[in-house]
């Protein structure tokens, strides 16, 4: 009985969490087809002048674009380095392994400003700037500590016993790695690769020195700034939000669908 | 350990130091040594921080905020995340998207919805007013609510999803032992859960504090001056006053109390294996 | 050189009546490319359309638009010996820090205005006047029973005038505002009696309901009603009188600002990007550049193209010149640092 009023509890609680959170999607829709050029709500007059001017101003859908393709390139060097560097720390007997773990974190704690001062001036120097690679790595710097944060706190809880057990079996390190650490790893994996996205995704500092003339989503948004926040902001966001709920329901389809022919097959 | 292992754990390591040691030591010395090159050098900075009338006050809120900010995410957090990871698997993955959707919109729209509700023409005081519970609009922007509310919107996802991340993988048996040996299902989230979970309240604890210590956005735009943080200051330094040496001292300082607050956290979680190392 | 400026000039205006750029290039063109950093943002095209296009196709010296316009990058560049603008837009005081700092090359008016068009403000020794913008007083239209305010004193009325309001989070303007509602001369206004400038705001500080920071914030507190006065850029409030909002300025006691061009000390091609600062000299094109954003240039011819009722909305109308004080970027470049911390402190008691 208890057990059932604490899973309604928490449900409940789940629910009041995801509203509070998701409360400003609500206002995206109608904030988006405002026909004002101003940000203002209620809207008074309805347009999808913002959507047509986000697809056909090349500047936005450009700046989209990049944005998401730098965030999928960060994330995937974002997880493979963080991920072996919180094993390196967690699991193997490394000198030093507390300083490495600081180091990985320790993007976070400098102000974005003085990196990016930093970055744009050793650089500048290289002419590494306004590449797309130098994006990437920039980038990666302020998205591995969430994923060696995260990974490594997954990694400190898990049983050992398992991997030993595979090791005496005659496994090696790859292969135990691969088959019992990696399978186990996955939530923090995942959950690692969500912040490394929109850490990569959501920079506007870092980006706003390193970039050259390449223009992210949010520097886009940042130069037009001192002139308006006009609806395009709202359409942009309410773009990419579709875009990743399509992208779930798919997702979830084909999951339903493998797991049906999963259950035939085995009937 | 046999010879042919000991090289796995520096490998892995590799990668990052590498990484981190080209984009962000290197850049972080050389701002370091342009800020403190010139005349006076750090002395100067360090002189400032001393007189600023209003570098310890900033300095001590931003604190503050961060400290309570951190309060909430994981107090609201931790019964979220539970409900989550007792959820089948494929139902993770889903919720834990759900909640990362706002991450699509930029913080400025996010901050005007804010305004939507609290403002004196926004639904929370029309609400209060048509209910009856007030007179008239009463000042919510620009209060230490805002500015929680805000921050707290923003940080929630990082909190749950840390914790989710390190409550899957604890063995529900446990817990459902604990049970069937007789104790209350109060006594067995107390003794067996929750201890389970410190590493993960550790590492969202963290997270959270520092990424709190770096906000000065949203503290601007839903609190005004007087939530002025830390980084804000750091930001008129750099971007107004093109005084950078003021500036690294200032993150000199936050990098500081950073090390400082993690100590602290080892000293009141004194586990060893929190950090890193295996036994 | 003059000769060849002269027959530039004339196929310049050629181009801006077509407003199109051919894709030939003419004989014996440079293969230059220069960088021009500025604001970006969705004026960025119209200003690519306008000037940028013809420019390249007549002259064949290609730009390079970067954003966003950051004195931090321009001191990380001159530190680094590595000057990747050749011209960049820049806002008064940071203007003044940037020759305080040798961060800026000398214009050559030779090239960029030979005949002299540009009036004595808007040609400076390391700059050149490209816009002008004022911070001035709005207010609802539909909060006052009829009357208008039209004067910091009566921003400083709250009993004419009740109701929250709102200013910039900041020393710049508030002071000077504070001196002329207290009865000081707009002309005589520097260097500042800053103490009675902050006894003055503090008699108006409780009736403040918020600090902006942003240019968006501004405007969306007097639409959202968080307050029935506040400090604007002019710019702003006529898309709303546009569109029919109760928002009125008052050009009385404003600040008159100024925005420049300036070629930094280092640029790899100077000469080219003061060819193409003369390029801002023309009137047809600033008619239609104002037409987007209001913050014209100085230009000789201007305010005469525009219908009367456009004209009217600009910062160097004779009639809101007048009205206006002229802003000191020399004074605020000696004393912001120190009055910003002053101001800081001031607001958080």
């Amino acid at each position: 009985m208890t057990d059932r009023l604490t899973r309604a509890l928490l449900a409940a609680w789940f629910g009041a969490v995801v509203l509070f959170l998701l409360f400003p999607l609500i206002f995206l829709v109608p904030l988006s087809l405002n026909e004002s050029e101003i940000l203002s709500f209620p809207p008074q007059r309805w347009s999808t002048r913002w959507y047509q001017a986000l697809f056909t101003d090349p500047s936005w859908s450009g700046a989209l674009w990049l944005s998401l393709k730098v965030a999928v390139m960060v994330t995937v060097v974002s997880v493979v380095v963080g991920t072996a560097a919180a094993i390196a720390i967690v699991r193997y007997r490394l000198p030093g392994a507390n300083y490495l773990y600081g180091l990985s974190i320790a993007p976070l704690v400098v102000p974005g400003i003085v990196i990016a001062l930093g970055m744009f001036m050793v650089f500048a120097r290289l002419k590494w700037l306004e590449s797309l690679t130098t994006l990437v790595f920039a980038h990666s710097v302020v998205a591995v500590p969430y994923v060696v944060v995260v990974v490594a706190a997954a990694l400190r809880n898990l049983d050992e016993t398992v991997e030993r057990a595979a090791r005496v079996l005659g496994a090696g390190p790859f292969t135990t790695f691969w088959l019992v650490t990696l399978p186990a790893l996955r939530p923090a994996m995942i959950a690692g690769s969500m912040f490394a996205f929109f850490a990569s995704f959501d920079d506007l500092i870092i980006t706003m020195f390193v970039s050259g003339a390449l223009e992210t989503l949010p520097l886009r948004i940042w130069n037009d700034l001192n002139l308006r926040l006009d609806p395009t902001v709202a359409a942009a966001a309410c773009v990419m939000v579709g875009m990743s709920v399509v992208g779930l329901g798919l997702a979830e389809i084909m999951r339903s669908r493998g797991l049906k022919r999963l259950k035939v097959d085995a009937s | 350990m046999t010879l042919s292992t000991r090289w796995i754990a520096p490998a892995l390591a590799l990668p990052l130091v590498l990484l981190f040691a080209i984009f962000f030591v290197v850049p972080f010395l050389e701002i370091m040594r342009v800020s403190f090159a010139g005349a006076g050098g750090a002395m100067t900075g360090i002189s400032w921080l001393a007189t600023s009338p209003i570098f310890s006050i900033v300095f001590l809120n931003t604190l503050k905020l961060s400290a309570t900010v951190t309060f909430w995410c994981l107090v609201l957090g931790y019964p979220a995340a539970c409900f989550i990871a007792m959820q089948p698997e494929r139902r993770r993955g889903l919720l834990l998207a759900l909640i990362l959707l706002p991450f699509w919109t930029s913080v400025l729209v996010r901050t005007y919805t804010w305004s939507l509700v609290l403002g004196r023409e926004g639904i929370l005081n029309a609400s209060l007013i048509w209910l009856g519970i007030t007179e008239g609009p009463t000042r919510f922007m620009f209060t230490p609510l805002a500015v929680h509310l805000g921050m707290v919107q923003i940080l929630l996802p990082v909190a749950i999803l840390t914790l989710v991340a390190v409550m899957t993988e604890l063995d529900p048996g446990l817990v459902r032992a604990a049970r069937v040996l007789g104790a209350s299902p109060f006594r067995a989230f107390w003794h067996v859960f929750l201890p389970m979970t410190t590493p993960g309240i550790v590492a969202a604890t963290m997270l959270l504090f520092i990424l709190s210590l770096g906000f000065y956005i949203t503290p601007a735009l839903l609190g005004g001056p007087r939530h002025r943080t830390i980084a804000n200051l750091i930001d008129v330094q750099v971007n107004q006053n093109n005084d950078w040496t003021t500036a690294s001292v200032m993150a000199l300082v936050l990098l500081l109390t950073t090390i400082v607050a993690v100590a602290v956290l080892r000293w009141l979680v004194p586990d060893r294996n929190l950090y890193g190392s295996a036994r | 050189m003059t000769q060849m400026n002269r027959r530039d000039l004339g196929k310049l205006a050629v181009a801006a009546a077509a407003l199109a750029s051919p894709a030939i290039r003419p004989a014996g063109a440079q293969n230059v490319t220069i960088t021009v950093n500025g604001s970006g943002g969705s004026l960025a095209r119209t200003i690519e359309r306008l000037y940028e296009k013809p420019f390249t196709a007549q002259t064949g010296i290609a730009i390079r638009a970067t954003a966003p316009v950051s004195v931090a990058k321009l001191k990380a560049m001159v530190e680094t010996g590595n000057m990747e603008w050749d011209l960049t837009e820049m806002g008064a005081a940071d203007m003044v820090e940037a020759i305080r700092n040798n961060w800026l090359t000398e214009i050559d008016w030779s090239i960029v205005d030979p005949e002299t068009k540009l009036p004595e403000i808007a040609r400076q020794k390391f700059g050149m006047v490209t816009s002008t913008f004022s911070t001035v007083m709005a207010y609802r239209t539909d909060k006052f029973r009829g009357r208008a305010p039209n004067s910091w004193a009566d921003f400083w009325d709250v009993r004419t005038f009740p109701g929250p309001r709102s200013l910039q989070d900041g020393p710049i303007h508030n002071l000077e505002f504070a001196l002329i509602a207290d009865g000081v001369d707009k002309d005589k206004l520097y260097p500042l009696d800053v103490d009675r400038a902050f006894r003055k705001l503090d008699q108006i500080k409780p009736h403040v309901a918020t600090w902006w920071t942003t240019g968006a914030q501004q405007v969306q507190l007097l639409l959202d009603g968080e307050a029935v006065m506040g400090t604007v850029w002019n710019g702003r409030v006529t898309p709303l009188k546009r569109e029919g909002k109760p928002v009125e300025l008052s050009w009385s006691g404003g600040a008159l600002q100024l925005s420049y061009w300036a070629v930094p000390k280092g640029a790899k091609h100077p000469r080219e990007a003061m060819r193409y600062m003369t390029t801002r000299l023309d009137p047809e094109k600033g008619a239609e550049f104002v037409k987007e954003a209001p913050y014209p240039g100085f230009i000789p011819g201007l305010v005469e193209r525009l219908p009367p009722d456009v004209a009217r909305q600009l910062p160097i109308h004779p009639d809101n010149l007048a009205a206006q004080y002229r802003f000191s970027p020399d004074y605020w470049a000696e004393h912001r640092a120190k009055l910003t911390e002053r101001w800081a402190a001031w607001l958080l008691r």
